[in-house]
C-alpha cells in the first residue's frame, strides 16, 4: 500500500524533482541498511525479553513518528529542506517496518494452526498484493508528480491506521500463548 | 555468491553471541530443564546437526533470493528495453498482472500447500518457478536479439475515420513492438514471469510459515528453546532477504553497465539454473534430516475414507472465487487477523 518507500512511484517523483539515478540508488541502499539495522535491533529487543506484541507496537509507532516528519516537511516552503525531511523520514521509518515485519511473521508462525498455514499465508499475500495494486491505481488517478502530497498523505494515514489496528487488535488483547 | 558469503559471516557472529548468552553449553539449553535433570545434556553431534540444518536453510534461501531479486530487477529493465526505453507500458502491465495474479490466486495456491505433502509441494514449487524463469530469460534473449517493428501512433493520425477513443488507444501503445514474433514472445514473458512470481511467493509461504515452524519444533524436541530458535531463524532470513535486496540489483546493474543486455539475460538464466540445483539439494537434505517434516496434519476432510472424501469434495464449492472467499474466511478466523491487516497497510 505504502508509496513511502523507495519504490517506483517515489523514484519517479524524485527523478521529476531533479535527483540523479545514482543518488536514488544510494538512498535505496541507505534504506536497506536501516532495515538491516532494524533486524539487529529486533534481536536485541527479543533477547531483552520484549514480547512480540509490544515490539510490533513500538515498531509501528516508530514508523508513524518518522513518517510524521516526512508528512509535515511537505509544508516547509524551502523545497530542498522539505525533500530532505521527506527522505530522512522515509529512511528512518524502515527500521520500524522491518521490526514490525518480523514480529507479525513470528506471531503468525506461533498462532496459526498447522492445517491452515498455507491458506493464511496465501491470503496474507493476496491482501498485500491488493493494497499494492491499489497504490498503483492511485498512480493512474493522480499521475502528475505535483500531486505527490496525496500519496504521502495516504501512506501516512495508512500507517496510522495500522498502528491503531495493532494497538486495539493485538497489543491490548489477550496475549497469545508463549513458546518455551 | 557474495550474498551467501556475507550471510555466513553474519551467521557466525550471531552464533557466538548466543553462545555467550547461554553460558557454557553453547547450545541454547533451557537452563531450568537442565538444572532439574529432566533433560540429558545435548550430545555435541546433535547440536551440530541442528546448526547444520540451519546453515543449509540459509544457503538455499540466500541463493534463491539472490536469483529471484536479480530476475525481478532485470526483467523490468528488459521490458523497458523492448520498447527502446521509450515507453513504460510493458513495465506497468507486467507489474499490474503480477499484483492481480497473487491477489486472485494467492489463497488458492496456499490451499495447495496445505493439501500436499511438504516435500512434494516444495519440489514442485521450486522446480516450476525456476524453470519458468529460465524459459522467460530465453525468451528475453531471443527478443533482445530480434529487430522489432515499432508501432508509431502518428502514422494513424491522418486517418479521419478513427474515433477519439481509438486515437487514445493508439497513443497508449505508442513505441511498442508490433510484429507478431515480438507480441508472441512478450505474451510468453508476461505469462511465465507472472506465474513464476506467484509460485515463488507460494514457496516462500511454505518455507517461512510452515517449514521453519516445524524446524523449531524439531529443535524444541531436542531441548532447545523454541522461541529463541524461531527468532534466530526469522532474523537471519530477513537479513539474507534485505542483503539480497541491496546487493542483487547493484551487481546486476554493474553487469548491465559493462555487458550487453543479451549477455545479462543468459547470466540470469544460468544463475537460476544454479539456484534450482542448490535449492533442490538443500530442500531434500533438510527433509531427510528433520523427520518431523514428514508428519503433516491436514484438514479433517483429508483424514476421511476415499469415498467420503470424494463426497465432501463434490459438495465443496470448487471454483476459484469460492476458494478465495473460503480462504478469506479462514484468514478472518485467525486470532492474529488484525496484525495481518496492519502489515498489509504498511
Amino acid at each position: 500500500m505504502n508509496v513511502l518507500t523507495f519504490g517506483p512511484i517515489m523514484t519517479a517523483f524524485l527523478v521529476s524533482e531533479g535527483f540523479s539515478m545514482s543518488l536514488i540508488g544510494v538512498l535505496r541502499g541507505v534504506s536497506c541498511m536501516m532495515g538491516l539495522f532494524g533486524t539487529f535491533l529486533f534481536k536485541h529487543l527479543s533477547l531483552m525479553g520484549m514480547s512480540l506484541e509490544s515490539s510490533g507496537f513500538w515498531a509501528v509507532t516508530f514508523q508513524f513518528t518518522c513518517l510524521s516528519l516526512s508528512y509535515f516537511s511537505l509544508y516547509i516552503l524551502d523545497s530542498l529542506q522539505s525533500l530532505i525531511g521527506l527522505i530522512v523520514g522515509v529512511c528512518m521509518s524502515r527500521v520500524g517496518l522491518w521490526i514490525f515485519d518480523i514480529s507479525i511473521n513470528q506471531l503468525m508462525q506461533i498462532s496459526v494452526k498447522e492445517d491452515v498455514r498455507g491458506i493464511v499465508g496465501g491470503t496474507q499475500n493476496a491482501i498485500n498484493a491488493f493494497m499494492g495494486v491499489t497504490a498503483f491505481a492511485l498512480g493512474l488517478i493522480f499521475p502528475d508528480p505535483s500531486d505527490f502530497h496525496i500519496y504521502v498523505l495516504t501512506g501516512y494515514l495508512a500507517v496510522g491506521l495500522a498502528a491503531t489496528n495493532w494497538y486495539f487488535g493485538v497489543y491490548r488483547k489477550q496475549p497469545l500463548p508463549k513458546l518455551s | 555468491m557474495i550474498a551467501t558469503e556475507q550471510c555466513l559471516g553474519n551467521k557466525s557472529g550471531v552464533g557466538e553471541r548466543s553462545k555467550l548468552l547461554n553460558g557454557s553449553n553453547g547450545c541454547g539449553h533451557n537452563e531450568q530443564q537442565v538444572a532439574n535433570g529432566s533433560l540429558p545434556p545435548l550430545p555435541g553431534n546433535e547440536c551440530e546437526e541442528i546448526q547444520q540444518i540451519r546453515r543449509i536453510l540459509y544457503c538455499s534461501h540466500a541463493i534463491a533470493k539472490f536469483a529471484e531479486r536479480a530476475w525481478q530487477f532485470s526483467i523490468s529493465i528488459f521490458l523497458a528495453a523492448f520498447t527502446g526505453y521509450k515507453s513504460l507500458f510493458l513495465v506497468s502491465t507486467y507489474g499490474l498482472f503480477s499484483g492481480l495474479s497473487s491477489c486472485i490466486f494467492g489463497s488458492f495456491m496456499g490451499k495447495y500447500v496445505d493439501r500436499t505433502g511438504r516435500i512434494y509441494a516444495a519440489k514442485f514449487l521450486l522446480l516450476s518457478q525456476n524453470s519458468l524463469v529460465i524459459l522467460a530469460t530465453i525468451c528475453s534473449f531471443l527478443l533482445l536479439s530480434h529487430e522489432p517493428k515499432y508501432f508509431h501512433a502518428n502514422q494513424y493520425e491522418s486517418d479521419s475515420t478513427s474515433s477519439a477513443f481509438i486515437l487514445w488507444l493508439h497513443s497508449r501503445v505508442n513505441n511498442l513492438p508490433c510484429d507478431s514474433i515480438s507480441i508472441f514472445f512478450l505474451l510468453i514473458i508476461h505469462v511465465f514471469g507472472v506465474a513464476a512470481n506467484l509460485l515463488d511467493e507460494t514457496f516462500q509461504v511454505a518455507i517461512e510459515k510452515d517449514w521453519i515452524v516445524v524446524l523449531s519444533q524439531h529443535a524444541n524436541n531436542r531441548g532447545l528453546k523454541q522461541a529463541k530458535y524461531l527468532t534466530d531463524i526469522n532474523v537471519m532470513m530477513k537479513q539474507i532477504d534485505l542483503s539480497c535486496k541491496l546487493l542483487s540489483p547493484t551487481i546486476v546493474g554493474i553487469g548491465m553497465a559493462f555487458c550487453d543486455l543479451r549477455v545479462v539475460s543468459i547470466l540470469i538464466g544460468i544463475l537460476n539454473l544454479i539456484s534450482i540445483v542448490i535449492e533442490y539439494i538443500s530442500t531434500t537434505k533438510i527433509y531427510e534430516k528433520v523427520p518431523e517434516l514428514a508428519i503433516k496434519i491436514r484438514s479433517t476432510t483429508e483424514l476421511l475414507p476415499k469415498s467420503q472424501q470424494q463426497k465432501e469434495r463434490n459438495q465443496e464449492p470448487s471454483n476459484n472465487y469460492c476458494t478465495k472467499v473460503n480462504g478469506f474466511h479462514t484468514y478472518v478466523m485467525q486470532p492474529i487477523v488484525f496484525g495481518g491487516i496492519s502489515l498489509s497497510l504498511l
